[in-house]
């Protein structure tokens, strides 16, 4: 018998000791059972709804990590500091299909509030193109400096106007000493005699008009306009005026000039209106004065 | 009829105190030379010429259409007098300011009537546009108001 033939009659015999092993297919001979959800299978069901929960959960905070840091770049708005409550647990039933669930509801920050400006246009009448216009509204004083020179035995500038705490400075630029006081109420000084080149500095925080004169030179008077806020103008010669950037609301409006008692009114500004005033003060002539002590001034000579 | 009558007031007001805008100022003969846009005392400018023609004709005839009729407008003609307000402010902006113009302040305050003046007629056309009557109701007597406040700063003879 040849090798070939050896080897095949082996393998027939191999196959069919297989067959007589095994025998038929259980499964294929059998009709399939219906199956029903066991207590494993509703565990496992269980879990994995507890891990889609935990996702839920980790995306709402991520959302909410998201909305603080834009209402922290936009500055309005308010985003609840705890996550909106989980929802009741959902029991799984084979063969029902899932509740769907609303979407959290996400409130969009509101757009920051447009603050409320006008302007008020107008005219002084009688102020001689030295008037003065502002607001009466409160600000917090200022550090800030101004000037009112002495030169040629004169005030520079004639009026001066300023906002509430304001350092006005007095420098003397005359060959002359002279000696700048006032006797304003409430903000009365004296800064004494001082030679040219020399400047003294007073600091004015009391809204009102500053009457400033030289001890030595009765000529010399000067108008510093202490104002309580930004909100002011000088009128030009003709007697113009425009204040912008006024808040909207009511407020109380003041017109001076030098020698002329202040005259208000009442205007009311409107968002990105213009409001018109009109004014009219009434100058008297210089008025004379007396030195710092209260006395007539004496016959002084440079 | 209290509406007819303001209304007509308005008109009044306006029209009298369009009628000699740009008249010459009481120097006359001479230059003025302060103020932008200041123009040879002495001369009538186009201003003057405008107001009458256009800016008046346009504006009475939209108070007419707007707060005194009681009668529905055509559209197209509401439309058309819009045009010719919002055409003649244009007009009214690109002439020299009046003489009466003379500081800088009172360029500032001119220039803000005319501002306000253009923002609204442009306010206007919008409401017209969309058919909106109290808006437009509402945007007309705003630009009565401050044709008004222009000519009693800016006119010799309005107070």
């Amino acid at each position: 018998m040849s090798t070939a033939l050896r080897s095949r009659i082996t393998s027939i015999a191999l196959i069919a000791a297989c067959a007589v092993v095994l025998g038929p297919s259980t499964a294929e001979t059998q009709p399939k059972k219906p199956r029903y959800a066991t207590q494993a299978d509703l565990e496992r069901v269980e879990k994995k709804l507890d891990e889609q929960r935990a996702l839920v959960t980790r995306l709402i905070k991520l959302q909410q990590q998201y909305l603080q840091s834009l209402v922290a770049l936009t500055g309005e708005g308010t985003v609840p500091a705890e996550p909106p409550p989980e929802p009741p647990p959902i029991t799984a039933k084979p063969d029902e299909p899932k509740p769907v669930r609303p979407a959290p509801v996400v409130v969009a920050p509101r757009p920051p509030a447009k603050p409320a400006f006008g302007t008020i246009v107008g005219k002084v009448k009688g102020g001689g193109g030295e008037a003065v216009v502002y607001l009466d509204i409160q600000a917090p004083p200022v550090r800030a400096t101004a000037a009112m020179k002495q030169q040629n035995r004169q005030f520079l500038p004639r009026v001066l106007v300023v906002q509430k705490g304001t350092q006005v400075d007095f420098p003397n630029m005359d060959t002359v000493f002279h000696n700048v006081f006032s006797v304003t109420p409430a903000s009365s000084f004296d800064l004494g005699s001082y030679r040219q080149g020399e400047s003294k500095s007073v600091t004015l925080s009391k809204p009102g008009v500053v009457t400033v004169y030289c001890n030595m030179h009765p000529q010399m008077v000067g108008h510093v306009l202490v104002v309580p806020s930004s909100h002011y103008a000088r009128t030009g010669k003709d007697g113009f005026y425009k204040i912008a950037n006024v808040p909207a609301g009511k407020h109380k409006i003041v017109a001076w000039a030098p020698n002329a008692k202040p005259v208000s009114s009442q205007v009311e500004v409107l968002d990105s209106e213009a409001a018109t005033v009109e004014l009219e003060v009434v100058r008297r002539g210089s008025q004379p004065h007396t030195n710092k002590d209260g006395l007539p001034y004496g016959s002084y000579k440079d | 009829m209290v509406r007819t009558t303001s209304a007509l007031g308005l008109v009044c007001a306006f029209a009298a105190g369009c009628s000699s805008a740009g008249a010459p100022a009481t120097s006359s003969g001479s230059t003025t030379t302060s103020g932008v846009g200041a123009v040879p005392t002495g001369q009538k400018s186009g201003l003057d010429k405008l107001m009458r023609t256009r800016m008046n004709k346009s504006y009475t005839q939209l108070v007419f259409y707007v707060l005194d009729s009681d009668i529905d407008v055509e559209p197209a003609k509401l439309q058309h007098e819009t045009e010719e307000l919002r055409a003649a402010v244009e007009a009214v902006r690109a002439l020299p300011m009046p003489p009466m113009v003379q500081s800088d302040e009172a360029r500032e305050v001119y220039v803000t009537f005319n501002d306000t003046l253009q923002r609204d007629s442009d306010v206007f056309a919008a409401a017209v546009a969309a058919s909106d009557r109290p808006k437009m109701e509402a945007t007309l007597q705003k630009i009565g108001k401050t044709c008004n406040d222009c000519h009693r700063f800016f006119r010799v003879d309005v107070k």
